[in-house]
């Protein structure tokens, strides 16, 4: 008996056994590939590094709404325009580190070491800077010499790095990035923003030098003289050429212009949710600005300038009428021009040439550089009007606008530095409407233009600008002890606590 | 060895010689086998003792066979005292006894192995067909209240909507549903998708799909210690069922026909119809205040004038909301006919049954319709080989699934927010003049009109299923035998979900269609072996091997943005894309049990069982594939060993321990990439997972410990079965939040330890027995204590489920399902009332609460639960009442949240003039005595305090009802029936405990394991109808 039940034991576990021998092969995913190539890779990060939730909830919901770009009577999704604290501050956090993040470390992962990809590796480093200082422009400490390999490091809860430590951190890599740029080594692979084009991956390297240089004048005024004049020397954007974008393609959702996407998948210009602020309106009309057609129109399209409004900020549905007695319908306010910016083919701007004369124009004038403050000014509005072109025909503005428009004097007029700077922070703020996070960044370090806090009566925040986001709620039942130490480091998680570089 | 051989042919030859020659001194006996009500046996078994030789009753309950002189006749049936008397030339008339002892009672164990009840080492509950008379759209539903120890939860999402079952508890932050088993086939219980944070619809389950009307039995194998023959997929216990077989004699023909009536159950006397659209106290004064307002009801007293309305026509301003929900949803009903035929010979027996079944949801245009074929055929080969083959064809017609729980696409949202003046009527028709939906206020684009659900949005799905098994034993010699079995499950659904152009909050429209294959296939052979040694000991062992594979393979394509409008193919879409996910997963097992039964009083049984992964293989990993899973379990029927007194009847003690798993899914053990669409000719590639692979991963290991009596006492008149149970999770594979800084959101580990204990009480009795008249009455409890001790080594916390209400900074107060250390299963948790010392509510300056902590408000899963059944049986009527119910959970309410918010519910009413005045106090500890305008209030609490809006979700409902009549046999037989019998049906009458306002405490948006959560849900049904059973 016992001989018999060994006996069949035997027989059965080797037959499991020789039947599973297989399962090794059974268990490979036939849906997903084990490897990947660094281009495609690149593309991934590039592309995505704007995205159709982020677009709208982040950039326009607060970034806009808090510097008076937008308005919104909304209370959900565009709670910026109240200095509201939503869940949605945290998506910044959450989304940054698990899409693009994680990906720009594995192409560096996969391009450090392999003496081929030198170009595409350079790359991927100065564009991780990019990533990495909107996201601590925006909450200032965050996980960086840790993050975004959980896979390969197993480290799952990782560190937050102050905000000073991040800068030095990005400013490096940007600078060994651009000292591996090589026109003689193997092109870049799955280049969407240049095309390859190593001079202009070099001017926009030198040009994010600068932006960040400007960052850090008041925290660390020292080593931002030494960057910007660094970054100057090197050669930043000449032309509106040197823009850096990515140029949608219509027909496929993720390949499509992500704002234009969100208004048309949650018909935003329906429920009316985001307006152009009056405040940025007001400005507009009072300078005759020709970029008000290109960015402002009626829901059904209309551009005619007179009919443009914008609606004030600080509102709900329910107390408009004291912000604005004329209200009738949301219908009446002007929105983002359907005909260009929502267009799907139409581009997502990282960085223009204006900016970066008037970042020039404002160091100037602060004596960072020695210069022509009001030529590099008047290059930055010429430039920011030229390169509305890239909205197409309905985005041309002709020369003669641009010239009637500086010849307002609005440079000259400006007699104290304070007031000069206040023109060229204006003009900054027109010129990166729709790249709301540098905006924001720009409005919070300088000041300009000066705009007057809402006070929206339940708001936490009332009759104060914010000048961070909150870290994503789920840090503190997930990774407590680092977001404690950022807190402990950096001030309390508020809003109105500043970063760094801003205190 | 080879001579052994000769010997044993030798002795055959001489076994057959002697049965020739004991042929010839024999006797023809013959007669009829009834009841105690004179009732002819069918099928009844007539043996001669010591012997093999017998035969089984006819359909008039008639016998003949030929037996030796002087031989003592076996008279046995199932349910029945066995009846020996010597041999007679005249005819016999023998009455069988109902057996009420029931421990001679044999059940249907793991692995289709029939077993003694009183055999068993653990407690299981077996029920009939007719447990199922009063029927439920979702067949595991119908469990609701009738086995002690098991949770069953019907989402709020309609009839074709899917059921949750847990068996003890939850033991896993994984799947909690049991294995279900058909004719000893796993059966494919995947749930093709259920609503989440934002919304979705309940796209059914897999075992809805099963008729009841073809159902013998259904064993419930509660947990890991009676399914441990399942291995690693028993930790969550095994539902076994059995499909009705055809018996042998004349064909049997049977129709089963029923209709029911559903209304919706909804609590008007909890909404206000005092105060009507507005804002501020202020009612609409032009067009443009109504589409500001849009759902608010925060106006005026209603006072009968004429206000402008979101369409620019005036109408009285008074209340007309009470008939909305009459108005717009329809009375469901449902209609379900079968009919089978049955019947076989000495050696076949086959039984064939066709079913329809229709269902009329409440929500108009949804509906479900199913048809069910299904052949069960047994036939002996031989003496010594018996083939067993059924097969199943189950096909499903689906149309509007309604989404739930968020507003986009959710028909009830406005129906249940609509502010009382306005008539849900005056939304229809659903679209304006250029096709576009028309919406309340263009302001609240997620607010879908109801109309437009119902008529203009599309969804429809299409299942076609086979379910077949194929078994043949073979009896080698009586002690020896070998079983093989095939079987599969096999899927093919089709569906397709249109948001059509127009719809308010996606004015282009998209469409999604997709078709997936899934199923499983086993094959298990088993060499068994039975053998009793001197009326002492009795052994019953068998060895198998098993092998499984399970597969799924999905090809998708969406559109959108429609290009000419009411044409609704992905074709007409300018957008495009589409896709094919495939998986496999195979198992192979092997598996013994011994079983050593000493004079038929003490019991031992041993299992184990070793499965081999798939799913855990791949080159370079260095952790096993397969994992032993051991059970034993020992059975002392005490009233054999010991005299007891005379009113004890019988008395079992049993315990046992097994070791059983749980599911790991393929394909987690790497890290993969994927290829994404080309922009500008330039390929996306990345990371495809935001889950952090782990090549070490195994499934989790459930330990269960289980003790109990059964006591029965008065001539069994009275019984008690009272269990202990302890069921610990160890490695539970836990899909650990990390933090996503570390570029995911997740890593799979083995690091979970989920702690469950119960007990489950189950009382029967038969208070009355009379010749006429019985009443018996059952009574089940259960408690289960849940404790999770271990998430991961770093986190001690996990939020599992958050509500929709407060989700992104939407109106409502976050509520949030957490995992927690220390805590049971499944915990609430959301702001609670800022309070002092004393526990007063603390108002601010401006008079309005304050958020405090957030903090636990309450359980997701009722500890308790209860049953209670009583039959009564007077003559030819037959009455059956199922009162249960369920204690000691809560639900958050987002219907409540968001009723508060906008004013439809009555606790708003209070404070509308001159102000809420919060009880409470202010900052300095001084009564609170500042008045806030009631809306300000009210959306305030709305938005901030969870605490507010979870309620004690302890309910006490009638269940189920049901009178049934046989008609008289003497008034039917000559119509040619056999057996006619008709019922009143009724199900969830009346809920007689609950504290939930406005909806369902049973409501749940999902069958998933985010309890404890609500948001604009199909409302229950209270069902009423009849049934016809008609035996011929």
């Amino acid at each position: 008996m016992r001989r018999y039940i060994l006996k069949i034991t035997a027989l059965l576990s080797a037959l499991a056994f020789i039947t599973s021998c297989d399962f090794e092969e059974k268990n490979i995913d036939p849906n997903n590939s084990p490897t990947i190539e660094p281009g495609p890779l690149l593309t991934y990060t590039q592309l995505n590094t704007s995205n159709e939730g982020l677009a709208k909830r982040t950039q326009v919901g607060y970034c806009m709404m808090m510097v008076q770009q937008t308005a919104s009577l909304d209370l959900n999704e565009m709670a910026g325009d109240k200095y509201l604290e939503t869940e949605t501050l945290g998506i910044f956090f959450t989304t940054m580190y698990a899409t693009v993040i994680k990906n720009i470390e594995e192409l560096i992962n996969l391009t450090e070491d392999d003496g081929t990809n030198v170009n595409t590796y350079a790359v991927a480093l100065i564009w991780k800077s990019y990533l990495f200082h909107r996201i601590t422009d925006l909450y200032g400490d965050v996980p960086y010499s840790e993050a975004g390999n959980g896979y390969r490091t197993q480290n799952f809860y990782p560190s937050y790095d102050r905000q000073s430590d991040i800068y030095a951190g990005m400013v490096s890599d940007i600078e060994k990035g651009l000292s591996l740029l090589n026109e003689t080594k193997e092109p870049i692979e799955g280049d969407i923003l240049y095309g390859g084009d190593i001079n202009k991956w070099k001017r926009f390297g030198n040009s994010l030098l600068l932006r960040l240089g400007m960052r850090m004048e008041k925290a660390d005024p020292a080593q931002a003289r030494a960057l910007i004049a660094k970054a100057i020397q090197g050669g930043v954007m000449q032309s509106a050429d040197d823009i850096c974008m990515v140029q949608h393609v219509e027909g496929k959702a993720s390949t499509e212009n992500q704002l234009g996407y969100v208004f048309k998948s949650h018909s935003l210009l329906v429920s009316g949710a985001i307006k152009i602020s009056k405040t940025f309106m007001d400005r507009l009309k009072a300078t005759n600005d020709p970029r008000m057609q290109v960015y402002c129109a009626l829901p059904d399209g209309n551009t005619d300038r007179d009919m443009q409004k914008g609606l004030p900020n600080g509102y709900d549905a329910l107390t408009i009428r004291t912000g604005d007695p004329t209200y009738t319908s949301l219908a009446n306010y002007s929105t983002f021009n359907p005909a260009t910016l929502l267009l799907l083919d139409a581009p997502t701007i990282y960085m223009t040439h204006a900016e970066v004369e008037l970042l020039q124009a404002e160091a100037i004038v602060k004596g960072y550089i020695s210069g022509d403050a009001k030529a590099h000014y008047e290059n930055a509005v010429r430039s920011s009007m030229q390169q509305q072109a890239i909205y197409g025909n309905a985005g041309v503005i002709s020369g003669q606008q641009m010239e009637d428009y500086l010849s307002q004097g609005l440079f000259d007029e400006a007699v104290t530095a304070s007031d000069k700077l206040n023109v060229i922070g204006t003009e900054f703020w027109i010129a990166t409407f729709l790249n709301g996070y540098e905006s924001y960044a720009n409005w919070r370090r300088t000041g300009y233009p000066r705009l007057t806090p809402t006070n929206y009566q339940s708001s936490p925040n009332k009759g104060k600008i914010p000048l961070r986001f909150k870290y994503p709620t789920e840090e503190y039942s997930i990774n407590l002890d680092n977001v404690t130490e950022a807190v402990n480091n950096q001030g309390e998680d508020k809003m109105t606590t500043a970063v760094w570089w801003n205190k | 060895m080879k001579r052994h051989y000769w010997n044993h042919v030798y002795m055959i030859f001489l076994l057959l010689l002697f049965s020739l020659y004991a042929k010839a001194q024999h006797l023809t006996i013959s007669g009829q086998v009834v009841d105690e009500q004179q009732e002819p046996v069918i099928g009844a078994s007539v043996s001669i003792r010591n012997s093999s030789t017998g035969t089984i009753t006819d359909m008039d309950g008639g016998f003949t066979l030929q037996t030796p002189i002087d031989a003592v006749i076996q008279f046995s049936f199932i349910g029945y005292e066995t009846v020996e008397v010597k041999a007679t030339a005249e005819p016999m008339r023998i009455v069988l006894k109902e057996n009420t002892q029931m421990v001679d009672e044999v059940v249907v164990t793991a692995l289709g192995i029939k077993r003694e009840k009183k055999a068993l080492a653990y407690s299981v509950t077996e029920l009939k067909d007719d447990a199922f008379r009063v029927k439920d759209s979702n067949l595991a539903a119908g469990l609701a209240g009738k086995v002690a120890g098991v949770n069953v939860v019907k989402p709020a999402t309609g009839a074709m909507g899917s059921s949750r079952i847990t068996i003890r508890g939850n033991g896993s932050f994984g799947s909690n549903q049991p294995l279900y088993v058909v004719d000893g086939i796993p059966l494919d219980n995947s749930d093709y998708g259920q609503p989440g944070l934002w919304g979705g619809t309940d796209n059914g389950d897999g075992i809805s799909s099963i008729s009841s009307d073809d159902i013998e039995s259904m064993t419930v194998l509660k947990g890991g210690t009676a399914a441990a023959l399942y291995g690693s997929r028993a930790a969550n216990g095994a539902i076994v069922i059995t499909t009705k077989k055809g018996q042998k004699g004349k064909v049997k023909v049977e129709l089963n026909s029923s209709f029911t009536l559903d209304k919706p159950i909804v609590n008007t006397s909890d909404f206000q119809y005092e105060y009507g659209q507005g804002i501020s106290g202020v009612a609409p004064n032009s067009q443009e205040m109504a589409l500001l307002s849009g759902p608010a009801s925060w106006g005026a007293k209603l006072d009968g004038s004429d206000v402008l309305q979101f369409d620019g026509v005036a109408r009285p301003y008074s209340a007309v909301s009470k008939k909305n929900f009459s108005n717009f949803y329809d009375n469901a009903w449902s209609l379900n006919n079968n009919l089978s035929l049955s019947g076989g010979s000495e050696s076949t027996q086959y039984r064939l049954s066709v079913g329809d079944q229709r269902y009329h949801d409440l929500f108009p245009n949804s509906k479900l319709n199913r048809n069910n074929v299904s052949l069960n055929l047994t036939t002996d080969i031989t003496k010594r080989i018996t083939l067993q083959a059924s097969v199943m064809y189950m096909r499903e017609r689906v149309k509007n699934r309604q989404n739930v729980n968020d507003y986009s696409s959710n028909g009830n949202v406005l129906l249940w927010t609509l502010p009382p003046n306005i008539d849900i009527r005056s939304l229809s028709p659903a679209v304006k003049e250029n096709g576009d939906e028309l919406l309340l206020s263009d302001m609240y684009v997620y607010f879908a009109n109801p109309y437009f659900i119902a008529n203009k949005r599309a969804q429809q799905d299409a299942k076609d299923r086979m379910l077949g098994s194929l078994q043949l034993q073979y009896n080698i010699t009586d002690n020896w035998y070998i079983r093989g079995k095939a079987g599969g499950d096999m899927i093919y659904r089709r569906a397709e979900s249109t948001t059509p152009m127009g719809t308010g909050y996606l004015k282009e429209g998209n469409i999604s269609a997709s078709s997936t294959y899934n199923g499983e296939f086993n094959a298990e052979a088993i060499l068994g072996y039975t053998n009793r040694f001197s009326d002492i000991w009795t052994v019953s062992a068998f060895a198998g091997w098993n092998s499984m594979i399970a597969w799924s393979e999905t090809v998708s394509a969406y559109g959108s943005r429609f290009i000419q409008p009411n044409f609704n193919v992905i074709g007409n879409t300018e957008v495009t894309s589409g896709g094919k996910n495939r998986w496999e997963n195979y198992i192979n097992s092997i598996m013994g049990q011994a079983e050593v039964s000493y004079k038929n009083l003490l019991f031992l049984t041993l299992s184990g069982r070793n499965d081999w992964f798939s799913a855990l293989s791949l080159r370079d990993k260095s952790t096993p594939n397969n994992i032993f899973y051991p059970s034993v379990g020992a059975g002392l029927i005490v009233s054999e060993m010991v005299t007891l007194p005379s009113w004890f009847s019988f008395l079992k003690a049993r315990g046992s321990w097994a070791q059983s798993g749980g599911a790991v899914s393929p394909y987690n053990l790497a890290l993969t990439y994927s290829y994404g669409e080309a922009i500008n000719g330039y390929p996306t590639g990345s990371i495809n997972t935001s889950t952090i692979p782990n090549l070490d991963l195994k499934p989790l290991t459930s330990t269960a410990y289980e003790a109990g009596v059964d006591v029965r006492f008065f001539e069994n008149r009275l019984g008690l079965d009272l269990t202990y149970y302890i069921r610990n999770t160890s490695d539970d594979i836990v899909t650990a939040q990390i933090s996503s800084g570390s570029g995911y959101n997740n890593v799979l580990i083995n690091a979970g330890k989920i702690n469950n204990q119960g007990i489950e009480l189950l009382l029967t009795g038969t208070p009355v027995r009379t010749k006429n008249f019985e009443w018996n009455s059952s009574f089940n409890f259960s408690y289960n204590k849940s404790e999770i001790k271990k998430i991961t080594d770093n986190v001690n916390s996990f939020i599992m489920a958050t509500a929709r209400a407060g989700a992104a900074g939407d109106q409502g107060s976050p509520a949030f399902i957490y995992q927690e250390v220390g805590e049971p299963y499944g915990i609430i948790k959301g702001y609670s009332y800022q309070r002092d010392e004393n526990n007063n509510i603390i108002y601010d300056s401006a008079g309005l609460p304050q958020r405090g902590e957030i903090k636990k408000l309450g359980e997701s899963i009722h500890p308790y639960t209860l049953g209670f059944s009583n039959r009564f049986n007077y003559r030819d009527f037959n009455l059956n009442v199922l009162i249960d119910g369920k204690f000691g959970g809560s639900v958050f309410s987002g219907t409540n949240n968001m009723t508060c918010y906008l004013g439809t519910s009555k606790m708003t009413l209070d404070g509308r003039e001159g102000g809420v005045v919060g009880k409470g106090v202010k900052r300095d500890g001084s009564v609170n005595d500042k008045a806030v305008p009631a809306m300000d209030y009210y959306m305030h609490l709305a938005n901030n305090i969870t605490e507010e809006f979870v309620y004690d979700a302890s309910f006490v409902k009638l269940r189920e009802i049901s009178v049934g009549y046989s008609l008289p046999k003497k008034l039917i037989r000559n119509a040619g029936f056999s057996n006619v019998m008709i019922s009143l049906v009724g199900r969830n009458l009346w809920t007689l405990y609950s504290k939930v306002p406005l909806v369902d405490p049973e409501s749940s948006y999902t069958s998933g394991n985010a309890q404890g959560l609500e948001q604009f849900g199909l409302p229950a049904t209270r069902s009423w109808g009849f049934n016809v059973n008609i035996q011929f």
